[in-house]
C-alpha cells in the first residue's frame, strides 16, 4: 500500500464553516503533521476522515479502503487519539482493559500491562482522579495496544508540560520505526510537529495552504531581515508575506529568489503558517 | 456489545451504591406498609433512570465519538443501551418478586402488578431511548418526567369531569395490554434510535467543548 491516508476534494459545508476541496496525501511509513488556528477545519477533517460526520463530496481512503464506523476490521488498524480522553470517568485501568479486549479482535492485553507499567499509569484510580498527562498516555497506550498500523491523533499533545510532550513524541517515533505503520497528527505546537513530522499540512479557513514534505517546506523558504527599501528590491511574488518592526522588516521569502547580500535566516514551521496567514497579504 | 454493558455498569459503581440505598429504604417502607406496589414502580422508573444516567456519562466523557473510531457499529452502542435498561428492570422486578414472596402477595394480584411495572419499564425504554438519541439526556430526562406526568394529570382531570367512561380494566387485562403495547413497539423504537443515532453529526461532542 503506497498511501496510509488519501484525500481527494473534501468538502464539508456548515452553517458557518465551510472545508473547501481539501486535498493531501500520507505516504506509508511517514508522519504528517497537520497544522492550523482555531477554527481552520483540523478536527473537522479527521472527523470526516473517522466517518463522525458525513461529508458533502470528496474521497477519503483510509488504509486503502474507503472507512465507515462500521469497518470493523479496518478500524481494529487504527489508532485514535482524541484531544482529551474519552473514557467515562469511574472507570479504571483493570477495567478500560477488560472492556477493550471484548471491543478489538486484536487487543494486546501484555501491551497494554506493559505500556501501563512504562507509563507509570495508576492502577487503583478512576479516569476522572488522572493528570491531564496520564489521561492522554492512558489513550496512547490504548491505541497502541492492538493491531494499529495508522495513528490519528487530534491535538494529543496540548495541554501538556514539555517533558510529558517529549516523552509522548518519543513513543511516536518508536512507533513509527516499522515502516508499516504510519501517523497523522494534528497540533496548536508546531516545534512538536517540527521535531517528528515528514510532511506538513496546512490548513486555512478550510482550505490547505500547502500539504508538503517538511524537510522540502524549511528548504524553500528564508527569513530575510532587511530594510524596507531593500524589501521593495526583491520579486514581491517571492515574498510570503512581511512585517515591520522598529528594528527593520522581516519577510518570508522564497529562498531561491533572495539574491546574494541579504541576511537569511532559516525558516521554521511556525513562521512559515505565521507569515501565510498573519502578515500574508502585505507584499510589497 | 457485553463489553459495553460492562462498561457502563462499571462506570455506574459508584451511583449504585445510592441506588441500592434508595431501595433499601423503599424496600423496607413497603414492607412495614404491607403494600409493594409503589415500590415495583420506583424500580421500573429507576431502570430507564439509570441508562438516561449512563448515557448522560458518556456524553460528558465524548464516549460516544470515541466509541465509534474502535470497531464498535452504531447498532451495538445503541442495543447497549436497552440491554443495560433491560437489565435494570429484570434486577428491579427481582427485588420486587421477593418482597411480594415475604408479604405473601396473592399470585394474580403479583402477577398483575409485576407485568404492569415491567411494561412501564418497556414503555419508558421504548419512548425515552429514541429522544435521548436524537437530543440528548437532558431532554431525554424533561421527555421521562412527561411520561410519567402527563397520564396522571390526564387521569386525574378525567376523574375530575366524571365522564361517563365505563371501561373497567382488572390488574392482568392491564397489565397484559400494557406488556402487549410495550413489546411492540420496542422494534420500532429501536429502529427509531438506530434512525435517530446513525443521524447524528459528531460535531455536537466538539460544541461542548467550543471547537471546530
Amino acid at each position: 500500500m503506497e498511501h496510509a491516508l488519501e484525500i481527494k476534494n473534501l468538502t464539508k459545508t456548515y452553517s458557518d464553516f465551510k472545508l473547501d476541496h481539501v486535498n493531501m496525501e500520507l505516504p506509508t511509513g511517514c508522519i504528517m503533521g497537520l497544522i492550523g488556528e482555531n477554527g481552520a477545519g483540523k478536527s473537522t477533517t479527521i472527523r470526516l476522515i473517522l466517518d463522525l460526520a458525513k461529508a458533502d463530496s470528496g474521497e477519503i481512503k483510509v488504509l486503502g479502503e474507503h472507512l465507515t464506523t462500521e469497518s470493523r476490521a479496518l478500524k481494529e488498524q487504527i489508532g485514535v487519539v482524541m484531544d482529551e480522553c474519552n473514557f467515562p470517568e469511574c472507570l479504571k485501568l483493570r477495567e478500560i482493559g477488560k472492556m477493550m479486549q471484548g471491543c478489538y479482535k486484536t487487543w494486546n492485553a501484555a501491551r497494554f500491562e506493559e505500556l501501563k507499567q512504562k507509563f507509570c499509569l495508576p492502577e487503583g484510580k478512576c479516569v476522572k482522579d488522572f493528570s491531564r498527562g496520564m489521561k492522554m498516555k492512558l489513550s496512547i497506550a490504548v491505541a497502541l495496544s492492538h493491531d494499529s498500523k495508522l495513528l490519528i491523533l487530534d491535538e494529543a499533545t496540548s495541554g501538556l508540560d514539555p517533558i510529558v510532550r517529549d516523552e509522548i513524541l518519543d513513543i511516536f517515533l518508536d512507533f513509527i520505526q516499522d515502516e508499516s505503520h504510519s501517523i497523522f497528527i494534528s497540533s496548536h505546537i508546531l516545534s512538536d510537529l517540527e521535531k517528528i513530522c515528514d510532511y506538513i499540512t496546512f490548513l486555512h479557513e478550510g482550505k490547505v495552504v500547502f500539504s508538503e514534505e517538511k524537510t522540502e517546506l524549511l528548504d524553500k523558504y528564508v527569513i530575510v531581515r532587511c530594510s524596507e527599501q531593500e524589501l521593495s528590491c526583491l520579486d514581491p511574488s517571492a515574498v510570503i508575506g512581511m512585517r515591520k518592526s522598529s528594528f527593520g522588516t522581516e519577510a518570508l521569502v522564497l529562498r531561491g529568489r533572495v539574491p546574494e547580500g541579504y541576511i537569511k535566516d532559516p525558516a521554521t514551521i511556525e513562521d512559515i503558517m505565521l507569515y501565510h496567514v498573519k502578515h500574508g497579504g502585505k507584499r510589497l | 456489545m457485553m463489553s459495553l454493558v460492562y462498561k457502563d455498569f462499571m462506570n455506574l459503581r459508584v451511583q449504585a451504591k445510592l441506588y441500592a440505598l434508595i431501595i433499601a429504604v423503599w424496600t423496607v417502607v413497603a414492607g412495614m406498609e404491607k403494600n409493594p406496589s409503589f415500590l415495583g414502580g420506583v424500580l421500573s422508573i429507576f431502570s430507564i433512570l439509570i441508562a438516561i444516567t449512563s448515557c448522560a456519562y458518556d456524553e460528558r466523557a465524548g464516549w460516544d465519538k470515541y466509541a465509534l473510531t474502535m470497531p464498535i457499529g452504531k447498532r451495538e452502542l445503541v442495543l447497549s443501551k436497552y440491554v443495560v435498561s433491560f437489565l435494570i428492570l429484570g434486577v428491579g422486578m427481582l427485588v420486587f418478586t421477593g418482597l411480594n414472596l415475604y408479604l405473601q402477595t396473592e399470585p394474580m394480584e403479583f402477577l398483575g402488578q409485576i407485568g404492569i411495572f415491567v411494561a412501564l419499564g418497556l414503555l419508558a425504554a421504548d419512548i425515552v431511548l429514541p429522544i435521548i438519541f436524537r437530543f440528548g439526556t437532558e431532554k431525554g430526562r424533561t421527555f421521562l418526567m412527561l411520561i410519567f406526568l402527563v397520564p396522571a394529570v390526564l387521569g386525574l382531570v378525567l376523574g375530575e369531569l366524571e365522564l361517563p367512561l365505563k371501561v373497567t380494566l382488572t390488574e392482568m387485562e392491564l397489565s397484559i395490554g400494557m406488556l402487549g403495547v410495550g413489546i411492540l413497539l420496542l422494534p420500532l423504537s429501536m429502529w427509531m434510535s438506530f434512525r435517530m443515532y446513525g443521524r447524528r453529526d459528531m460535531r455536537s461532542n466538539e460544541n461542548r467543548k467550543n471547537s471546530i
